[in-house]
């Protein structure tokens, strides 16, 4: 018994020295339990000193923060908390553009010019529309534009200038100043210039085609419309099929402009060409048939009225790439028919310039030149002769392809409200496809008609009739100072909302600029 | 001419809160309520004196609490911010010194300090392939991922009455649509003013001028460049969304940046496309580096030219362990970082009454004094599923409320409110949290006097009412940045409990 006991506890001793063994470990495990704990917060801490905490560098300057005062809050559904709206205040405006002046709301700076907006994407096409009553800067507001422009390398281009109001400045420019009256200077209609005889240079064929044919379609289009002016009627279609016959039959090909009284001896000598297109019987019947025609361009001729200002050769032609203006004060004002014959023979020799210089450029594989045409006046025209229309409303199309900017400039809407609804739908798309257009101070009737082509905030009304407000009177002195609403315009580009600003000339600009002159006499 | 439209108004806001017994909030209730019983058993042993002393104490205890402090904080309030102001003080935690001396952050970056020091910025693509910068913050069972889009308001002026209620509207739906995103944990719009440094006008004019230009247009543009360049501010809008990235199953932790970066940048393209209508104008998600730009202009507004230019010549170069300040000290009521002084304001009265949508113009406003001008809006959605307990429970608690005092106007109203609330509610407006936060920055302190007396009055529009962040100016200046810091969810005591008291 004895000795299984002592058997046991040798036993035992093996186990015990086992269980030792074992109560070892275990205590070892605990320990490391315990030294991995300390190790681990040993390791936090060290990565404490290289990271931050969850509330920053727990350590003297170290800045680490808990917030101590709760944020007060409220609670509300979104169609009420809605109502704290956050942009009721407008940011800036892209620093693109020439700079106009100041943001009348925001004091922030306003950019903007049909140039450069449109080569920046914000409009679809380079053409800004200018509307306001007379005396309220919309003449400033173009000079501002050509002064930057030319310092941009953008060419200006004024064509006809009834006031003179840029004559001035495009002399100051160093710019071209083609007079044009009666007396002054002439042009031949049916010249376009050196410049388009030069487009027979263009290499490619095509092309070269297609920029002769567009010069053709222009001078055409022109004759057509001055004889439609004199005849105060619309060309009948055998009469513009003559003009256009005859023109192909004088000068094919742009190299030998014939003059006035060339084309109504080509008429009058009833030659075979011109019989096959107004199928005329026989000689009596022909003359019949260009009767009207004739008297027209007679009066445009050397006997005419107008003596010899469109009948001898142009006596100064556009040069390209200088800033340019048609300088026509000469013209009598009172003689509707010949201000508006003038005016677009100057636009329309003045955009051939333009186009005929892109072709070139194109073809020679040059950057084309921009070109920025100012119309200023454009209700004389419209009310000239309602072939102008037309007239205008091509150039501004063939304009838009060539990438070319216009600047337009009027009084009010009704200034484009024409005798029939078809042309002043015609006249209303000058501003309706300007993507830029700048309203100056406008009489509360004119809201309506601004209504039908764009939409017009309540606000922007009302703020374009306050402008029109008689200019204050001094009492000590007894003069009238500067309109409220003097200098003041609301830009607006398609359907937002309109950004009102305050143009200020520069001292320079205030020199050459002729408008001033006007205010200097309301003062 | 056309009739004016009556201005839409808004309202019906209520503070988060508890009712109890005779006008108390819930929290002092239960403690007059324990230490009520507490007397009652004194009595029972005939321990009246003790019972006495403990009704004066109580009593006395209660009444300082009840006396109204200045600016909503009562005395122990005032109390509680200045011992934490001291207690920061002693440890030296309201200094931030970065850089390499080593003396506030060993590893000699200049993070942003404080909440934000943890925070790691990423670029990711959302799912149309445009790049975005994504702040996460995690850390202590907050896991955040915010990111940053830029507007550019169109504003009011010389908009239509109807047009302004038909952007406030889609604002609101854009509101509610992020209360219906349950892991949208809040969202933010600040908009900064700051004046117009002339740089992008220098630049305009000296990019296109041409050497062969007439003497007369360089005159003139030199005479522009002369007269424009100054006084005319600027004002950008930037939104944050800071979205929840705890892990779905339920477990602590964190579900990571790339989970995280897809989830959002799926979501992305149709937030931004909520926000079109809504008058922020132009939006444009911001990458990593317009973020670090923006943040370090914001810790530092004299850099704003430096930045500005290198910005348009190829890029600055920062990086996100450099955004923040290389100093800084939160003062009690204000906090100098660099080269600046600011100090923030919150509102701490919600609208009382009725207000219009152009109740914050003045306060939006861009104002040339300061170097920076920053009106953050916090929104903190309250996720659709809880709306509804929540207008309930509101319901009956402004019931509890009206019950307990005898004529009291201000309850009907605040039933009516809660009514109102639970019908918007079940026609399917979202709930959600609003706090605000104004910051401005100037040059020296004595600056800011004039912004003391101009605040307040700049949102007297709203009926809110502001106050000065004491004892936190830094950690509201954090929040009020466009970063997405939830500051709620960074609390220690939990908000819940808040309610309460």
């Amino acid at each position: 018994m004895s000795t299984t006991k002592h058997h046991e506890l040798t036993l035992t001793k093996r186990e015990a020295a086992r269980l030792e063994r074992a109560a070892k470990k275990n205590q070892q495990a605990r320990k490391g339990r315990f030294s991995r704990w300390l190790q681990e917060s040993r390791k936090n801490r060290e990565a404490l000193a290289s990271r931050p905490g969850p509330r920053g560098w727990a350590r003297p300057a170290g800045g680490a923060m808990s917030p101590s005062e709760s944020l007060f809050e409220v609670r509300g559904t979104t169609v009420q908390v809605c109502g704290l709206y956050p942009f009721v205040a407008g940011s800036g405006l892209p620093v693109i553009g020439a700079p106009l002046g100041y943001h009348l709301r925001r004091r922030s700076l306003v950019c903007a010019d049909p140039i450069s907006w449109f080569l920046a994407g914000i409009i679809s096409n380079p053409s800004a529309f200018i509307l306001g009553q007379p005396g309220l800067g919309k003449t400033s507001l173009v000079h501002r534009f050509i002064s930057v422009s030319a310092a941009w390398g953008y060419i200006p281009m004024i064509l006809a200038d009834s006031r003179p109001d840029y004559v001035l400045m495009v002399e100051a420019l160093n710019g071209q100043v083609i007079s044009f009256s009666p007396g002054k200077g002439h042009i031949n209609p049916m010249d376009l210039g050196p410049l388009a005889a030069s487009l027979w240079e263009i290499e490619d064929p095509t092309h070269r085609e297609q920029a002769i044919g567009e010069m053709i379609g222009r001078r055409r289009s022109l004759i057509t419309g001055l004889t439609a002016m004199m005849l105060g009627r619309a060309l009948r279609p055998h009469e513009s099929s003559v003009i256009a016959q005859s023109l192909v039959s004088l000068d094919p090909d742009l190299r030998k402009p014939p003059l006035m009284h060339e084309l109504i001896t080509f008429i009058k000598t009833r030659p075979d060409d011109l019989r096959t297109v107004m199928m005329a019987t026989d000689d009596r019947d022909y003359d019949e048939r260009v009767r009207d025609l004739l008297d027209a361009l007679i009066s445009l001729g050397p006997d005419g009225v107008y003596g010899d200002m469109f009948s001898k050769p142009t006596t100064a032609h556009i040069r390209p790439g200088v800033p340019v203006v048609f300088d026509i004060s000469g013209v009598n004002e009172n003689d509707a028919i010949l201000t508006a014959a003038v005016q677009s023979l100057c636009w329309n020799l003045g955009s051939a310039t333009v186009s005929a210089e892109q072709h070139l450029a194109v073809a020679a594989g040059r950057p084309r030149r921009t070109y920025l045409l100012v119309m200023d006046e454009l209700w004389r025209v419209l009310r000239a002769s309602e072939e102008m229309v037309h007239f205008i409303d091509t150039i501004t199309r063939l304009n838009r392809g060539r990438g070319i900017a216009q600047v337009m400039v009027t009084h009010t809407m009704n200034d484009l409200k024409l005798s029939s609804a078809h042309l002043t739908a015609t006249a209303w798309g000058f501003v309706e496809r300007s993507s830029m257009v700048f309203l100056g101070g406008l009489a509360k009737g004119e809201m309506g008609n601004l209504r039908e082509v764009f939409s017009l905030s309540q606000e922007e009304m009302e703020l374009l009739s306050d402008w029109t407000a008689e200019a204050p009177v001094d009492y000590r002195t007894g003069k009238a100072g500067l309109r409220p609403g003097a200098g003041n315009f609301i830009l607006k580009t398609g359907k937002q909302a309109g950004t009102p600003f305050h143009t200020e000339l520069t001292s320079y600009e205030f020199f050459v600029s002729d408008t001033n002159r006007d205010w200097e006499m309301i003062k | 001419m056309e009739t004016k439209i009556a201005p839409n108004t808004y309202g019906n806001l209520t503070v988060l809160r508890h009712s109890g017994l005779l006008g108390l909030k819930a929290g002092p209730t239960i403690i007059a309520l324990v230490l009520i019983l507490f007397m009652i058993v004194l009595i029972a042993q005939q321990k009246l004196l003790a019972a006495g002393l403990l009704f004066l104490i109580g009593g006395s205890v209660a009444a300082v609490g009840l006396i109204p402090g200045r600016q909503g904080r009562n005395l122990y309030g005032r109390l509680q911010l200045r011992l934490g102001q001291f207690m920061k003080e002693k440890k030296k935690q309201h200094l931030y010194i970065a850089g390499p001396t080593g003396a506030g952050t060993p590893d000699g970056a200049f993070r942003l300090p404080g909440l934000m020091a943890r925070s790691e910025l990423t670029e990711q693509q959302d799912s149309y392939g445009r790049p975005f910068g994504l702040i996460r913050v995690s850390g202590r069972g907050v896991h955040h991922y915010s990111v940053v889009i830029e507007s550019h308001p169109d504003g009011e002026s010389l908009v239509d009455h109807d047009e302004v209620e038909n952007r406030v509207a889609k604002w609101a739906a854009w509101l509610s649509e992020c209360s219906m995103d349950d892991s949208i944990r809040g969202a933010s719009v600040t908009i900064e003013s700051a004046p117009d440094s002339g740089l992008r006008l220098e630049r305009l004019l000296d990019s296109h001028g041409r050497d062969d230009a007439p003497a007369f247009s360089k005159e003139v543009v030199n005479e522009i460049r002369d007269n424009y360049r100054t006084g005319a501010p600027e004002l950008t809008g930037r939104i944050t969304i800071t979205f929840d990235g705890r892990r779905l199953d339920g477990k602590a932790g964190d579900r990571g940046t790339v989970e995280m970066a897809e989830e959002i940048g799926n979501k992305l393209p149709g937030i931004l496309a909520g926000l079109g209508g809504t008058g922020a104008g132009g939006v444009m998600l911001c990458t990593a580096q317009q973020i670090t730009d923006s943040t370090r202009v914001a810790y530092d507004p004299t850099t704003a030219a430096t930045v500005e230019e290198l910005q348009e010549s190829g890029g600055t170069g920062l990086v996100w362990e450099e955004a923040g300040p290389s100093f800084s000290v939160d003062e009690f009521d204000l906090y100098r970082h660099d080269r600046a002084v600011s100090r923030s304001w919150t509102m701490y009265e919600g609208p009382r009454g009725m207000f219009t949508s152009n109740c914050l113009r003045r306060l939006m406003e861009p104002s040339t004094e300061a170097l920076r001008k920053r009106v953050t809006l916090l929104y903190r959605p309250i996720p659709v599923d809880r709306a509804t307990a929540v207008v309930d429970r509101e319901q009956r608690d402004s019931t509890f409320a009206g019950s307990q005092t005898r004529v009291s106007q201000r309850a009907q109203i605040r039933r009516a409110a809660a009514q109102k609330s639970a019908q918007e509610e079940a026609l399917g407006a979202g709930l959600t949290r609003f706090g605000l936060i104004v910051t401005i920055t100037v040059r020296n302190q004595d600056e800011l006097a004039r912004w003391d007396k101009t605040i307040p009055s700049l949102v007297s529009g709203a009926r809110l009412r502001m106050r000065p962040a004491l004892g936190n100016q830094a950690v509201t200046f954090q929040a009020g940045l466009p970063l997405g810091v939830v500051l709620p969810d960074h609390m220690v005591v939990r908000t819940g409990l808040q309610g309460f008291f």
